[in-house]
C-alpha cells in the first residue's frame, strides 16, 4: 500500500517537473493551451470516476466548475489565491453533496436529465444576483501582478463566442488576448525564460492538476476504486460484500465535484473573468464528450480527452479552411458528436480501449 | 385575478408545444428504454427544412407534412445507424450517444443554415384576440396550436389503447419476451416507436418556432422542460407527459410573468429535484420494481 503511495507520488512529481519544464522553455499563447489542457484534465479525472467508474451520467459538471469559478472570484477579491482555492473546493464538495443526494437515488435516464436541467439552471442563478454575481457581465478575477494586470484588458463576452465554446475552448471569455503577449513580449523580447502571465496560468493550472491527478490515482486503484466499479456492474451484490450502493455513489458525486470545482477555480484564473456564459451546457458537454473519447473508465484517458477538447478544433479547423466561416466554425463540433456516435458504438473504452486491446492482440 | 387569468392563459400554448415534445421523449422511452437527448436536435433540424419548404412554397400545411416526413425518416435514421448498435449492456452509452447526436445535429444545422437566429413567421395572426371588450393573451396561432395538439393526442391515444397496433407496441414496450412469443415484430415496433416520436417532435418544433426564433441551439431550454414534464408524468404515460406539459407551460408563464423569464430554468430545476425527490418514477409511471 505504502509503495503504491509513493509510485504515484513519484509519477505526479514526475509529471509536475517534466511539465514546468515545458511550461517555461515555450511562447505565452502554447503555455495558454497547456494552462487550458491541465484545467481540463483536473475536471475530467472528476468525470472518470464519475461517469466511468461509478457509471452516472452526469452533465452537471460544468455548472459546478461555474461554482467553483464564482467562488474563487468572489474570495479572490479579499483573500490570497491558495485561500480561495480551497473554498472553491469546499463549495465543490456541499454542492456535489447537495447533488449527489439526490442524483444517487435516480437511474441513468433521469439522472442524466435532471443534471441537464442543472447545466442549465446553474449559470442562470448568476442573472438573479447582478449585484453580488456580476449578472451577465461576470466578475473579474484580477491579475497577479500588477504590472502583467495592466495588460489586460476586460474581456468583452458575447453571444456568437458563447456558440463557439465547445468549438473553440480559446474563444470563450478572451481568446489569448493579443495585447497581453505583445506587450510582455515588449519587455523581454522572445526570451523563453520570461514568465509571461500565460506562464503564471500554467503553473497554476499545472500543479493542481497534479494534485489532483494524485488524489485520483490513489482513489481509483484503491479500495474505493473497487467499490465504484463493483456498484456500476451489479449494485444488489456490491451491498452483500458490505458496500453501499447509495454512499458509494454519493461519494463518486462528492469527490467529481471537488475535483470540478478546483477546475472551475483555475478556469476563473486562465480567463481572468467569470461569467455565465462560459459555463454553459456546452462546457458539460465538453468535459462528456473528451471523457468518452479519451476513455470512460481511464484516468489516462481524461488526460488524452483533455488535449482532444483543446486540440482538435486547431486540428480540424484547417478542414474547413476552403469553406467559408459558417462551415468552418461547425466542423469542430460535427467532429466531436460523429466521433463520440462512433466510439460509443465501436469502442466504448475509448482511444485508451483501443490501446489496450491493439496492445493484447500483438501479444497473442 | 385578470393578470393571473392572462398569465394562465398564456402559458398553455407553450404548455402544449411542452407536451408535444414530453410526448416525443416517451415515445421513444416507451419503445426503446432511451431518453432520447437528441430529440430537440432532429426537432430543430427539421423545423429548418420545413421553414425552407415554407419560404418556398408558401404553404404552411405543407410544410408542416414536410416536417412530419423527415421527423420520422430522422427518427427512424438515428435509431437503425445509432442507438441500435449501442451494446445493450452499456447503458450510459446509450445516453452518451443521444447527446453526440445533438452535439452533431446542431453543428449540421449550423452549416447549412447557419448560427443567426431565423424568424419563422406563423401562418395566421399571432396577436391577442380581441373578445368581450378586452385583449386576451390568446391568438389564432394560439388556437391553432390546441387543435393540432388535440388532435395528435387524441389520435395516439386511440391507436394507442383502442388498435391492435397499439395493443402490440405497448405489448413490446412492457415486455419484449412476451410480446415476441406472442408474434409482435418487436423490432419492428421500435423503429415506428423512434419513427412516430420524430414526427411529433417535428410537429413540436414547427409549432414552437415563431414563437421563439429558430437557430440550432434554440430548443435547448425546451429539451429541459420537455424532460421535466415527462418524467414528472413517469416517462411512461402519454396521458402524463401530456398533463405535465400542459402543466410545466402553466408555471414556467406564471413564473415568467410574475418575476422574469431568466428564472424559468431554475424553476423548472427545482421542480424536478423536489418531484425526483418525493416521487423517482413520477405520477403516472405504471412499472414499479427496477433492480432484482
Amino acid at each position: 500500500m505504502r509503495s503504491r503511495l509513493s509510485s504515484h507520488a513519484f509519477i505526479c512529481i514526475g509529471a509536475w517537473l517534466v511539465l514546468m519544464l515545458v511550461n517555461n522553455a515555450i511562447e505565452p499563447l502554447m503555455s495558454y493551451y497547456l494552462a487550458l489542457v491541465a484545467m481540463y484534465a483536473t475536471a475530467m479525472f472528476g468525470m472518470v470516476i464519475l461517469v466511468g467508474l461509478s457509471g452516472q451520467v452526469s452533465l452537471g459538471n460544468g455548472a459546478i466548475m461555474a461554482v467553483g469559478a464564482y467562488v474563487f472570484a468572489l474570495s479572490y477579491q479579499h483573500w490570497n489565491a491558495v485561500i480561495s482555492m480551497v473554498l472553491a473546493g469546499m463549495a465543490g464538495v456541499v454542492f456535489g453533496l447537495l447533488l449527489g443526494i439526490v442524483g444517487a437515488r435516480l437511474r441513468g435516464p433521469y439522472l442524466a436529465g435532471l443534471t441537464l436541467a442543472f447545466a442549465v439552471g446553474i449559470p442562470a442563478i448568476a442573472n438573479r444576483f447582478p449585484s453580488i454575481l456580476g449578472g451577465e457581465d461576470g466578475l473579474k478575477v484580477p491579475a497577479p501582478n500588477t504590472s502583467i494586470a495592466e495588460v489586460i484588458q476586460a474581456p468583452t463576452y458575447d453571444e456568437s463566442s458563447l456558440d463557439q465554446f465547445l468549438t473553440d475552448p480559446s474563444s470563450a471569455g478572451v481568446a489569448p488576448d493579443p495585447t497581453s503577449t505583445v506587450q510582455t513580449f515588449d519587455t523581454s523580447p522572445l526570451d523563453p525564460g520570461s514568465f509571461a502571465l500565460e506562464h503564471w496560468q500554467a503553473s497554476v493550472a499545472i500543479a493542481v492538476a497534479c494534485i489532483v491527478g494524485f488524489v485520483a490515482l490513489n482513489l481509483v486503484r484503491g479500495r474505493q476504486g473497487l467499490a465504484w466499479r463493483a456498484v456500476r456492474d451489479d449494485p444488489v451484490a456490491a451491498s452483500v460484500v458490505g458496500i453501499s450502493p447509495a454512499t458509494t455513489k454519493v461519494t463518486a458525486f462528492v469527490v467529481s465535484s471537488l475535483f470540478a470545482a478546483l477546475a472551475g477555480g483555475v478556469f476563473a484564473q486562465i480567463l481572468s473573468f467569470v461569467g455565465p456564459g462560459a459555463f454553459g451546457l456546452k462546457l458539460s458537454l465538453a468535459l462528456l464528450v473528451g471523457v468518452v473519447l479519451g476513455g470512460r473508465t481511464s484516468l489516462v484517458g481524461a488526460l488524452i480527452g483533455a488535449v482532444i477538447v483543446v486540440w482538435l478544433p486547431e486540428l480540424v479547423g484547417s478542414l474547413g479552411n476552403g469553406w467559408n466561416d459558417q462551415v468552418s466554425n461547425n466542423v469542430p463540433n460535427l467532429v466531436y458528436g460523429l466521433l463520440v456516435v462512433a466510439v460509443v458504438v465501436f469502442a466504448p473504452s475509448g482511444i485508451t480501449g483501443l490501446v489496450t486491446q491493439l496492445r493484447s492482440f500483438r501479444q497473442r | 385575478m385578470n393578470q393571473f387569468l392572462d398569465f394562465s392563459l398564456g402559458g398553455i400554448a407553450n404548455g402544449a408545444v411542452i407536451a408535444l415534445m414530453a410526448l416525443a421523449l416517451v415515445l421513444v422511452w416507451r419503445s426503446s428504454r432511451v431518453v432520447n437527448f437528441a430529440q430537440v436536435g432532429q426537432a430543430m433540424f427539421t423545423t429548418f427544412i420545413s421553414l425552407w419548404i415554407y419560404e418556398v412554397s408558401g404553404s404552411w400545411l405543407l410544410a408542416l407534412l414536410i416536417a412530419i416526413c423527415a421527423g420520422a425518416i430522422l427518427g427512424l435514421v438515428v435509431h437503425l445507424l445509432v442507438m441500435k448498435p449501442v451494446r445493450r449492456a452499456d447503458a450510459s452509452g446509450a445516453i452518451i450517444a443521444t447527446f453526440g447526436v445533438l452535439i452533431a445535429l446542431q453543428a449540421a444545422a449550423g452549416m447549412i443554415w447557419g448560427g443567426d437566429p431565423k424568424a419563422f413567421v406563423p401562418p395566421v395572426a399571432n396577436s391577442g384576440l380581441e373578445f368581450a371588450g378586452r385583449i386576451w393573451p390568446v391568438s389564432w396561432y394560439d388556437l391553432l396550436i390546441f387543435a393540432v395538439t388535440s388532435v395528435l393526442v387524441l389520435a395516439l391515444s386511440y391507436v394507442f389503447t383502442r388498435t391492435s397496433f397499439g395493443l402490440a407496441m405497448r405489448a413490446s414496450a412492457l415486455n419484449p419476451e412476451v410480446a415476441r412469443i406472442s408474434g409482435v415484430r418487436v423490432s419492428r415496433m421500435l423503429i415506428l416507436g423512434w419513427a412516430m416520436a420524430g414526427s411529433v417532435g417535428a410537429i413540436a418544433g414547427v409549432l414552437i418556432a415563431p414563437s421563439a426564433t429558430l437557430s440550432p441551439n434554440s430548443f435547448d431550454l425546451l429539451l429541459v422542460f420537455a424532460f421535466t414534464a415527462a418524467v414528472i408524468g413517469g416517462l411512461d404515460s402519454l396521458v402524463g407527459a401530456v398533463a405535465f406539459g400542459v402543466g410545466t407551460g402553466l408555471v414556467l408563464s406564471l413564473v415568467t410573468g410574475y418575476s422574469d423569464a431568466s428564472n424559468a430554468p431554475i424553476v423548472s430545476l427545482v421542480l424536478l429535484v423536489v418531484i425526483l425527490l418525493m416521487k423517482p418514477d413520477g405520477f403516472f409511471s405504471q412499472s414499479k420494481s427496477r433492480v432484482v
